[in-house]
């Protein structure tokens, strides 16, 4: 069963429309996706694990290197005309900075971490999309079952296996999302058995409601913490 | 390999047979890729180990942030000269700040340099060559795709046949060219040479788009052409409607 899903992620992930109908005539595809998209995620994530530690040891401690650039900046000619207030604020600011920056260096801790989290994260995404992707392909004239279109929309998180490359250090994979989007479409096209042109827009317009949700989403946070902040200030007042 | 290696020849010399066997062979788009790739590699590989070689001609860690830093001070140098020549007017109190700042500014990032990773100088370095020499393959291939489905909507709206397999996969192979990209670290002739690639690599591009869609080059190059044209009407659309409501706003409040 397993060699049959390598095999299959391979033809999914070169746009082999036949991958994606094998998956949709396939018994069980929900469980079968399921499967193949915990194992692709923490496969890959536990690879990426080598490159996460090699680029952890060639990156120096944000610690270290923050405490240093202040040390150094400290020894410049500005330092003389600034009010103590300033350079303590300057201070904090560099420690802000150089905090920040600690949680985005790669870590063997934060790459072991992803074992779960990539799964995880992909899942959701999985979920998600699908759920969409079948609202709109049946809307447009699609014959497909939920499951299939979760079984053949799996196979379509197949170029994420391109993170193997990830075991070296430093390396950028590149156009990934938009592969993604490609085979999305194939396995959408293939599910539901829809035309080209339907097929396009069952793919796209699930992005498109994400999109909205977001700004809808953005717009109602600025609101509630604009209001929250009002009325800390008006308290404060009182 | 054979078989990529005639692919690629066969991409460079518009040879038609490759074309049309590639798309309809059923797997297009992995041997298209496979051609992609192993460009990619080599010209990542070579201009990265020409860098790589720099970078350890340097020394350590301090004298490889000595020379960069030397790089851009030199620059500045260049970039004051050339506006002196061209009649501006630099302020040597001015010119004196800049370069004072720029000195301390230069003496944090050589402090910053010494401090110590847990694999010491030069691994860094070797790390970051085999991780750009591995994205440059991923760097062509987005951009690739981004344009691709723009240009393959459009063929398809032209008439074209292609699946979406047999298009990405023969455009792949507009990046053949690229491989005399290795040269890229010569002076004056590498970016020539890159200018050449890129011509070459377009001309491919209309042929692979001819050949998979089932039409001729003058929607082929339509095909291709329509995602710009579509992409520059809708900034002028966008810069018309910014001006109108700049100007309604501003008669507004005069």
């Amino acid at each position: 069963m397993l060699g049959n899903l390598w095999r299959l992620c391979w033809r999914a992930l070169f746009l082999r429309e036949d991958a994606y109908e094998e998956m949709r005539d396939t018994p069980g595809p929900f469980g079968r996706g399921l499967l193949f998209i915990i194992l692709l995620g923490a496969i890959v994530a536990a690879i990426g694990v080598v490159g996460a530690s090699l680029e952890w040891a060639t990156t120096p401690d944000m610690g270290q290197l923050g405490q240093a650039v202040m040390q150094s900046w400290m020894k410049g000619p500005w330092v003389q005309d600034m009010p103590p207030e300033a350079l303590s604020y300057v201070q904090q600011t560099f420690d802000t900075t150089f905090n920040v920056m600690k949680n985005f260096t790669p870590n063997p801790v934060m790459g072991l971490a992803n074992i779960v989290l990539n799964p995880v994260g992909l899942i959701i995404a999985w979920l998600v999309y699908g759920l969409l992707a079948h609202l709109f392909a049946r809307l447009l004239g699609g014959q497909g079952r939920l499951e299939q279109t979760y079984g053949t929309t799996a196979l379509a998180v197949s170029p994420v296996a391109l993170n193997v490359f990830k075991v070296l250090p430093y390396v950028q994979i590149g156009g990934l999302a938009l592969w993604g989007t490609v085979c999305n479409y194939l396995a959408i096209k293939s599910a539901h058995q829809l035309s080209p042109a339907r097929a396009f827009w069952a793919t796209v317009l699930p992005f498109v409601v994400l999109f909205l949700l977001f700004i809808i989403v953005a717009l109602l946070g600025a609101l509630i913490f604009g209001a929250f902040f009002a009325s800390l200030v008006q308290g404060g007042m009182q | 390999m054979s078989e990529i290696f005639r692919l690629w020849k066969g991409a460079l010399t518009f040879d038609t047979p490759t074309f049309t066997a590639l798309s309809e062979s059923g797997d297009a788009f992995r041997k298209g890729f496979m051609v992609l790739l192993l460009v990619g590699l080599l010209v990542g590989l070579v201009n990265g180990g020409v860098q790589l070689a720099q970078t350890l001609s340097y020394g350590s860690a301090t004298g490889e942030m000595q020379a960069v830093l030397g790089q851009i001070e030199q620059g500045m140098q260049q970039g004051f000269s050339i506006a002196r020549q061209y009649g501006a007017e630099i302020d040597p109190q001015v010119e004196a700040m800049i370069s004072e700042n720029l000195k301390y500014g230069f003496k944090i990032a050589e402090d910053a340099a010494k401090v110590p990773t847990p694999l010491p100088w030069p691994w860094g370095s070797i790390f970051e060559f085999l991780g750009s020499t591995a994205s440059v393959p991923f760097a062509w291939l987005s951009s690739l795709v981004l344009y691709g489905i723009f240009v393959h909507i459009f063929a398809r709206a032209l008439g074209g046949q292609a699946s979406v397999g047999q298009f990405f996969g023969s455009i792949a192979l507009a990046r053949a060219p690229h491989l005399i990209s290795v040269l890229h670290f010569i002076p004056c002739v590498g970016p020539l040479l890159g200018v050449l690639a890129a011509i070459w690599g377009f001309l491919i591009y209309i042929k692979a788009t001819a050949v998979s869609q089932r039409f001729g080059y003058g929607r082929a190059l339509v095909a291709f052409l329509l995602p710009l044209i579509v992409l520059f009407l809708l900034l002028a659309l966008f810069v018309l409607f910014m001006v109108i409501v700049i100007s309604l706003t501003s008669a507004g409040q005069g």
